[in-house]
C-alpha cells in the first residue's frame, strides 16, 4: 500500500514535472534540430527529384540500387568526417585561418591579422594530409562498394554486371573531386565568419552531398554508356 | 616509405582508423540496397517513392546521430544516472521532441514528394491521389517512428553499457545508429511498398 502511494505520488510529481517541462519542449534545441532537418530534407527532395528525372538512365544499369545507399552514405562517412576533423583542428588551433577584419580594424595594417609562416606551413600540412586521406578513402571504399554491389547483384539477382564496379569508382571520383574542395572551403569559410562548423556543416554536407552524389552517378552512367 | 609515412602520419592515421568502419558500413549499406533493388520496378512506377528514397534515408540517419550525441552528452552531464533511462525526464523530453520532429518531417517529406511527383506528371485522378497520399504518409511515418523507437532503445541500452565500461559512447553509438538507420530504412521502406502498394 505504501509503495502504491509512493508510486502514485511519483506519478503525480512526474506529471507535474512534465507539465512544467511543456514550456521547454519547443525550446532552442527543438528549433535548431527542426530547421536543420528541414534544410537537409529539402536537399534530399531535390536529389530525389534529380534521380526521378534521370530514371531512364538509371534503368540501364542493373543493380544500381544495390550500390545507391552505400554510395550516398559516403558523403557522411568521408566528407562529414573531413569537416568534423577540420572543425576540431580549427577549435584547438592546429589549423588556423586569418580572421576577418572587423569594422574597427579596417583602417589598420592587414599584417596584424596575417598568419605566421609556421602556422601557414602547419595548416597546409594538415589540409594536405586530410585531402590525400579523403581521396584515398574514397578510392578504397568505392572499389569495395562496387565489388560488394557486383557480388550481391550476381548472387542474389543472378545478373552479371561488372560495369557496376567501374561506375562506383568513376562516380565516387567525380563526387570526391567536387565535395572535398567544397567541404574544406566551406568549413574554413564558416569558421572564419564566426560560426561553429560543428553546428552547421553536418546538414549542409548532407544537403549538397545528396545532390552532388546523384548527379555524379548520372554523369558516371552517361560516361560509361 | 617509412620516412614518407612519418611525415604524413596525420593522413596515414586517418586512413588506418577510418577504413575498417567504412568497409563495414559499406557492406551493411549494400545489403540494405539489395532490398530496394528487389522492388526496383515498383519504385520506378511509383514516382513519389523514388523521390522519397534519398531524403528518408538521410532523415532517419540524422535522427540517429542526434539521438546518439544527445544521449552521450546527457551521460557526461550526469542527467542520466542509472540504466532505467525510460524513467528519466531528460530522456523522455528528448524522445518526445524527436517524435514530434519525426512527425513534422515525415509529413513534409511525404507531401513534398507527392507534390513534386504530381508536377512531374504522376496523376491518376482525385480519389486515387487522396488514397495514395494517405498510404504514402502512413508508410513514411510508420518507417520513421518505428526506426526511431528502435534507435532509442539501442542507443540507451548500448550507450549505458559502453559508458559503464569507461569508453566514449560517441565513438560507438554514432556508427551503430547510422548503420541501423541505413539498413532499417531500406528494409522497412521496401516492406512498406511491398505491402501497401
Amino acid at each position: 500500500m505504501a509503495s502504491e502511494t509512493t508510486s502514485q505520488g511519483e506519478e503525480v510529481t512526474n506529471s507535474r514535472a512534465n507539465n512544467n517541462e511543456k514550456s521547454t519542449l519547443f525550446d532552442k534545441d527543438f528549433k535548431e534540430i527542426t530547421v536543420t532537418q528541414f534544410v537537409s530534407l529539402t536537399g534530399g527532395l531535390m536529389a530525389g527529384t534529380i534521380l526521378s528525372t534521370f530514371s531512364n538512365n538509371l534503368l540501364i544499369v542493373p543493380g544500381l540500387f544495390v550500390l545507391y545507399p552505400g554510395f550516398l552514405a559516403l558523403k557522411g562517412e568521408i566528407h562529414g568526417s573531413l569537416s568534423a576533423r577540420l572543425s576540431s583542428a580549427l577549435h584547438i588551433g592546429d589549423v588556423k585561418v586569418a580572421p576577418l577584419l572587423n569594422k574597427y580594424e579596417s583602417n589598420k595594417s592587414v599584417n596584424i591579422r596575417e598568419l605566421s609562416q609556421k602556422d601557414k606551413k602547419k595548416t597546409r600540412h594538415i589540409l594536405f594530409d586530410n585531402i590525400v586521406a579523403s581521396l584515398l578513402l574514397g578510392v578504397f571504399v568505392s572499389i569495395l562498394l562496387g565489388i560488394a554491389a557486383y557480388a550481391v547483384v550476381y548472387f542474389i539477382f543472378k545478373i552479371n554486371n561488372p560495369d557496376i564496379i567501374l561506375l562506383s569508382i568513376l562516380a565516387a571520383a567525380i563526387a570526391n573531386l567536387v565535395m572535398i574542395p567544397f567541404t574544406i572551403y566551406s568549413t574554413l569559410w564558416v569558421y572564419k565568419h564566426g560560426y561553429d562548423p560543428d553546428n552547421i556543416m553536418g546538414s549542409y554536407i548532407t544537403t549538397v552531398g545528396d545532390v552532388v552524389g546523384v548527379l555524379s552517378l548520372v554523369v558516371g552512367i552517361v560516361l560509361l554508356i | 616509405m617509412a620516412n614518407f609515412l612519418e611525415r604524413h602520419r596525420i593522413g596515414y592515421k586517418i586512413v588506418r582508423e577510418s577504413l575498417k568502419i567504412l568497409l563495414i558500413t559499406s557492406i551493411i549499406n549494400t545489403m540494405g540496397g539489395a532490398s530496394i533493388e528487389a522492388i526496383q520496378e515498383r519504385l520506378f512506377a511509383l514516382l513519389p517513392f523514388l523521390i522519397l528514397l534519398t531524403p528518408l534515408n538521410d532523415f532517419v540517419g540524422n535522427l540517429g546521430t542526434i539521438l546518439a550525441s544527445k544521449f552521450t552528452t546527457y551521460l557526461y552531464l550526469g542527467k542520466i544516472t542509472d540504466q532505467h533511462w525510460y524513467h528519466n525526464p531528460s530522456m523522455r523530453e528528448l524522445m518526445l521532441k524527436l517524435m514530434i520532429i519525426a512527425i513534422f518531417c515525415g509529413l513534409y517529406l511525404s507531401i513534398g514528394a507527392f507534390v513534386i511527383a504530381a508536377i512531374k506528371g504522376f496523376e491518376h485522378g482525385l480519389l486515387f491521389s487522396i488514397f495514395f497520399l494517405l498510404r504514402l504518409v502512413m508508410g513514411t511515418l510508420f518507417t520513421a517512428l518505428l526506426l526511431l523507437l528502435i534507435l532509442i532503445f539501442v542507443t540507451a541500452t548500448f550507450g549505458w553499457y559502453v559508458y559503464k565500461k569507461n569508453q566514449d559512447p560517441d565513438n560507438f553509438l554514432v556508427p551503430l545508429t547510422t548503420s541501423i538507420a541505413d539498413i532499417g530504412t531500406m528494409v522497412l521502406f521496401a516492406a512498406t511498398i511491398h505491402f501497401l502498394f
